[in-house]
């Protein structure tokens, strides 16, 4: 007999019937600038109906995925490529946006995550790509999903793989700082732009969604939800809090922020939070999250099915 | 120099009906050994269907799907009907796409968050899997069951009775010595396998959540999941697999414990 305690409240031991479930991704897309200095975010809007791994299954409304483009000079920066299913959109962003002869290097901050990897390979074929950053071995195994995702390459391209820090040089006088945040659930960076004043912050700060598709997906005002933004650590990604020593993740976000100094959070996922005050009154309770739930035992932690 | 993945010894059965899949992932030496990991894919077949647990990591899927290939024609196996995806992380998932279009019978299943916005052209093949809830293969069934050890909180563990073999993803991972013939054994096969530290390495790179909590806890889950679904090996998509419970677990649990101890100077 299959132990009772395995099966989720409420449902049968066999599926009564086989489901075959088609989802649609009713996306839709949007370039927004970020700031004067060349930074804009190419945000995939996504309906939320327990549908993605992101956000809780609990969570409805939209959802913002990003990616984002740096560009200075003669040369730009790809900072994730988004889920395949806005491939077209994206590669029309950027060539919007990308200066004619312009080099292009790419940064996929998770290599393991498919909104994150999901059009390295599409952007490498179309565009002047001469550098992949990342963070695994082998970075250039990690890139290809679609059958006719073929490796045949127009360009040199050089693989980067980065360690806990590093720098990015962009144009003649622009550094993307690089840094292995503390604060993460898979491998990943986050980055800082000094010249927008601009914290990459990978799958963290991630935890504004919209009720409206129109957004807004870059925000500098904000009542803050502390219930949603705990709902979103605690059913998502940072599901072990729940009596976690925390005392590590604190003081390298701490870190982090009193030497960047940000004035912008760009996450992954969710809206872009801008203004020096919204920026830091966020990271102050992302920590008094971890603080409150470093109290508790893992028997409080949530397995979202 | 020599490329250390030349020769692979998979596929392999492990059992009547459960079958090994998959090549090894060559890491940076280190103290001149040759490390490897496993992104493992296994064939489970019944009467009627086949199922697929994990669909590969990017650089593997073609070689996977020729085992696949391989294993049906040689073991005259049910066609493969169903794809378990312990999570959405492109290690275990990327092949989903390709190895749909080779088999258009086939389904992925399991907790099927964000595949439709990764593989847009199988949206309308994605059977969504509860906990508890199983596969009929015939004469043998597959339940999706809890995950204990995981990184992404949209994990499903998988658990075929007939073989009483447990597939926990990113549970139970570790690396194995290339240069100590550790490919294509299972973890009873390679008693030079240090096992502890394998787990404790793996842990940092894969499981970084585990150096911030007392692992005692979860280790307490995973025993009692072990006792109460009569595990009898396990199918690691990264790990060796394990044969004798009794005997390896335990060092899978030492290993656990150490990688919540180290500093991020010994990872670095």
């Amino acid at each position: 007999m299959f132990p009772e305690r395995y099966l989720a409240n409420g449902t049968s031991a066999l599926p009564d019937k086989e489901i075959k479930v088609k989802m649609s991704s009713e996306i839709t897309f949007e370039i927004t600038a970020v700031h004067s200095g060349g930074l804009y975010a190419l945000q995939t809007i996504v309906p939320l109906s327990g549908n993605v791994s992101a956000y809780a299954r609990d969570t409805t409304g939209f959802a913002s995925y990003n990616a984002y483009l740096i560009v200075e000079d003669a040369r730009a920066l790809l900072i994730d490529t988004g889920f395949a299913a806005a491939r077209l959109h994206l590669l029309a962003a950027l060539r919007s946006l990308i200066p004619p002869g312009a080099k292009l290097a790419v940064f996929p901050l998770r290599l393991g995550e498919f909104d994150s990897v999901s059009n390295v390979r599409a952007v490498i074929e179309e565009f002047d790509v001469d550098v992949l950053y990342g963070i695994q071995d082998h970075g250039e195994r990690w890139i290809d999903f679609i059958a006719g995702d073929a490796a045949v390459r127009r360009h040199p391209l050089e693989y980067v793989k980065i360690g806990r820090t590093g720098t990015i040089p962009l144009g003649k006088r622009r550094e993307i700082s690089v840094v292995a945040p503390e604060f993460r659930l898979l491998q990943t960076h986050w980055l800082f732009d000094d010249v927008s004043r601009t914290l990459f912050t990978s799958d963290a700060f991630s935890h504004l969604s919209r009720p409206s598709r129109s957004g807004p997906w870059m925000t500098k005002q904000e009542t803050l939800d502390v219930v949603q933004m705990r709902n979103h650590l605690v059913k998502t990604r940072y599901w072990w809090l729940p009596g976690a020593i925390v005392d590590t993740l604190v003081s390298d976000i701490d870190g982090i922020f009193s030497n960047f100094s940000p004035n912008i959070l760009a996450p992954a996922y969710g809206s872009i939070i801008q203004g020096e005050d919204l920026v830091n009154n966020q990271k102050d309770e992302v920590i008094n999250i971890l603080s409150e739930e470093s109290k508790k035992s893992i028997q409080d932690t949530v397995l979202d099915a | 120099m020599l490329d250390s993945r030349a020769v692979n010894p998979l596929p392999r059965q492990l059992v009547p009906g459960l079958f090994w899949l998959g090549a090894c992932f060559e890491h940076p030496r280190r103290d001149g050994e040759v490390l490897h990991s496993y992104n493992s894919a296994y064939l489970v077949s019944g009467s009627e269907a086949s199922l697929l647990v994990e669909a590969g990591f990017p650089g593997d899927v073609d070689e996977v799907v020729d085992q696949i290939d391989e294993t049906i024609a040689d073991f005259d196996l049910a066609p493969l009907k169903y794809v378990f995806l312990t999570h959405q992380e492109t290690p275990h998932a990327s092949g989903a796409d390709r190895i749909l279009r080779k088999y258009p019978d086939a389904v992925i299943c399991g907790d099927i968050r964000d595949y439709h916005l990764a593989f847009p052209s199988l949206s309308d093949r994605l059977l969504e899997l509860k906990l508890g809830q199983a596969i009929d293969l015939g004469d043998r069934k597959f339940r999706a069951v809890r995950p204990v050890i995981r990184d992404l909180n949209s994990t499903l563990w998988g658990f075929d009775e007939a073989s009483r073999t447990l597939f926990p993803g990113d549970g139970f991972a570790y690396g194995h010595v290339h240069t100590r013939g550790h490919c294509g054994c299972t973890a009873e096969e390679s008693p030079s396998l240090p096992l502890p530290e394998m787990v404790a390495m793996f842990a940092e790179y894969a499981l970084h959540w585990t150096r911030f909590t007392d692992m005692g806890g979860y280790v307490e889950q995973l025993k009692a999941l072990i006792d109460d679904l009569g595990v009898e090996r396990i199918g690691s998509t990264h790990g060796l697999p394990i044969t004798d419970i009794g005997k390896t677990v335990p060092l899978v649990y030492e290993g656990l414990w150490r990688g919540s101890q180290l500093k991020i100077e010994e990872i670095f």
